[in-house]
């Protein structure tokens, strides 16, 4: 592909200039790197790679002169570095196992309500909250999360947590996957980077953009069906989100997605 | 309104730690080490018999694996300290399966009974489409354990992150610091932007800072 063509379907539309462009595409592709090393090389070099990144994405976006678009492109994606950083450097044994997932949580939603506060952004147009439409998008998060829970057991086929079907865990894992899961992770990849990505360059390069990095940080798992799952799912809830605007129906199928995943399925199966 | 759901997110964060410190003033305490075995790994299970009391307790136990009873004994323990064992298990759970460590105890308080059932969360739970990065399966395992901490952030070989962020941090404040008078009634725009960007990073570092010194704290206290 010459330099032209990538130009004029990446960016020239939108009136970027294709240095711009790869510099975006750059740190995407550093983002990739840092998970990898962090997954399958050196845990320590993932995270300094991590913090060396962050610094230089802020160096670059301070200094150098650039599209508003590329910026906010840029500041989001500085966002995943900084999670990894955070989650992966505090001393989390000092907490409770059964605490842990929404201290961690906690942290990355303060991170995206930072983000989001610093920048000005309006939090009510990012979520979309519509008293009307809430019980329509519960449902369609509900239609699309129970099938894609039931996919993805079957690719993970996970152990179930306690000996037997409990009511009381089942609950807790609702309350921890719909407020804490899903709306952390549905807020900084579809609310604010695929946000960004779509206003920069179209929504098609958004959702694949916001996709992409959503399977990259999975690359943990180790597991190349599960990469394509979260792939694949992460295009579902990006159309979901382009096409309601609103992150009521990702968080819920995200959210029950994984209480599928975790707090029904592996009781039904149960060997 | 934004300050104030950061302020709740961080009080949520405290109390997560709060209930922790309280679970371990608990007379038993089991820890279950790795919380996520893998088939054929050997299941390390440190129980600990606490007297948080003024006076020395002689305290009776059992320790049970799966209903069976594999260690018992009577000990007295002094005041305000704690009395720690540890059992190898060996490790034949399949995929699936879960094995539950029971820890009874009998002195001058009363019976007390403390259970741990392992894995305590299906490993998925961390990784799949659940969550990600550092909290996916493969890594999630070690992440919560103080040997992965300690080994990434203390560690005297290799790559010490605890001492990389330590001097970042510490550049990053001095940058802070002499950017301060520059900025200061002028406009310079590249210069504030900079500023307040690198603000950002310098609390996130400043917070794994205050980690570092908290976990270096209780190690030394609890020698």
């Amino acid at each position: 592909m010459t330099a032209e063509v990538a130009q004029d379907k990446l960016g020239e539309k939108k009136g970027l200039s294709l240095w711009q462009v790869m510099l975006i595409v750059t740190t995407g592709i550093t983002i990739t790197i840092c998970e990898w090393v962090f997954a399958y090389q050196n845990v320590a070099w993932g995270i300094s790679i991590a913090l060396g990144l962050t610094i230089v994405i802020y160096l670059v976006l301070s200094t150098l002169r650039l599209d508003r678009r590329i910026t906010n492109c840029g500041e989001s994606l500085a966002l995943i570095p900084l999670y990894i950083l955070f989650t992966s450097s505090l001393p989390w044994f000092f907490i409770n196992q059964q605490y842990l997932l929404p201290a961690v949580y906690s942290c990355i939603l303060g991170l995206c309500l930072w983000h989001t506060y610093k920048k000005g952004l309006n939090l009510k147009l990012i979520f979309g909250f519509s008293k009307k439409k809430l019980l329509k998008y519960s449902l369609i998060g509900l239609m699309v999360g129970i099938p894609s829970g039931v996919a993805e057991y079957f690719v993970l086929q996970p152990a179930p947590a306690f000996p037997g079907f409990n009511i009381g865990g089942f609950f807790r894992d609702l309350a921890y996957m719909l407020l804490f899961v899903g709306m952390a992770e549905e807020f900084l990849f579809r609310g604010l980077i695929q946000q960004d990505f779509t206003e920069a360059f179209g929504w098609k390069w958004g959702l694949l953009a916001s996709s992409t990095l959503f399977a990259v940080m999975h690359l943990t798992w180790r597991s190349v069906p599960e990469l394509g799952f979260v792939f694949i799912a992460g295009l579902i809830l990006g159309a979901l989100y382009l096409k309601t605007k609103s992150l009521v129906a990702p968080i819920i199928a995200h959210g029950i997605n994984n209480v599928m995943l975790v707090a029904v399925l592996p009781y039904i199966f149960m060997r | 309104m934004f300050k104030l759901a950061i302020l709740w997110l961080a009080i949520l964060l405290l109390v997560s730690f709060w209930l922790t410190v309280r679970d371990t003033s608990e007379l038993v305490t089991i820890v279950v080490m790795p919380q996520a075995p893998r088939e054929g790994e050997p299941i390390i299970v440190t129980f600990k018999l606490n007297n948080p009391s003024s006076h020395s307790r002689l305290t009776e136990y059992q320790f049970y694996a799966n209903g069976k009873l594999v260690k018992e004994g009577t000990t007295t323990i002094a005041s305000n300290s704690v009395k720690a064992y540890k059992y190898a298990y060996e490790n034949h759970l399949r995929m699936g399966e879960q094995l539950n460590f029971v820890v009874k105890s009998h002195s001058e308080w009363g019976d007390y009974e403390k259970a741990v059932s392992t894995p305590p969360y299906p490993p998925q739970v961390w990784s799949s489409f659940v969550s990600f990065a550092s909290f996916s399966t493969s890594v999630m395992s070690s992440m919560s354990t103080m040997t992965y901490y300690q080994s990434t952030f203390g560690s005297d070989m290799g790559l010490n992150v605890g001492i990389i962020a330590s001097i970042v941090l510490i550049a990053l404040l001095i940058f802070l610091e002499l950017s301060q008078p520059v900025v200061e009634g002028r406009t310079i725009v590249r210069l504030v932007r900079l500023r307040i960007r690198f603000s950002t990073v310098t609390w996130i570092l400043f917070i794994i800072f205050m980690g570092l010194v908290y976990t270096k704290v209780v190690v030394i206290l609890s020698g």
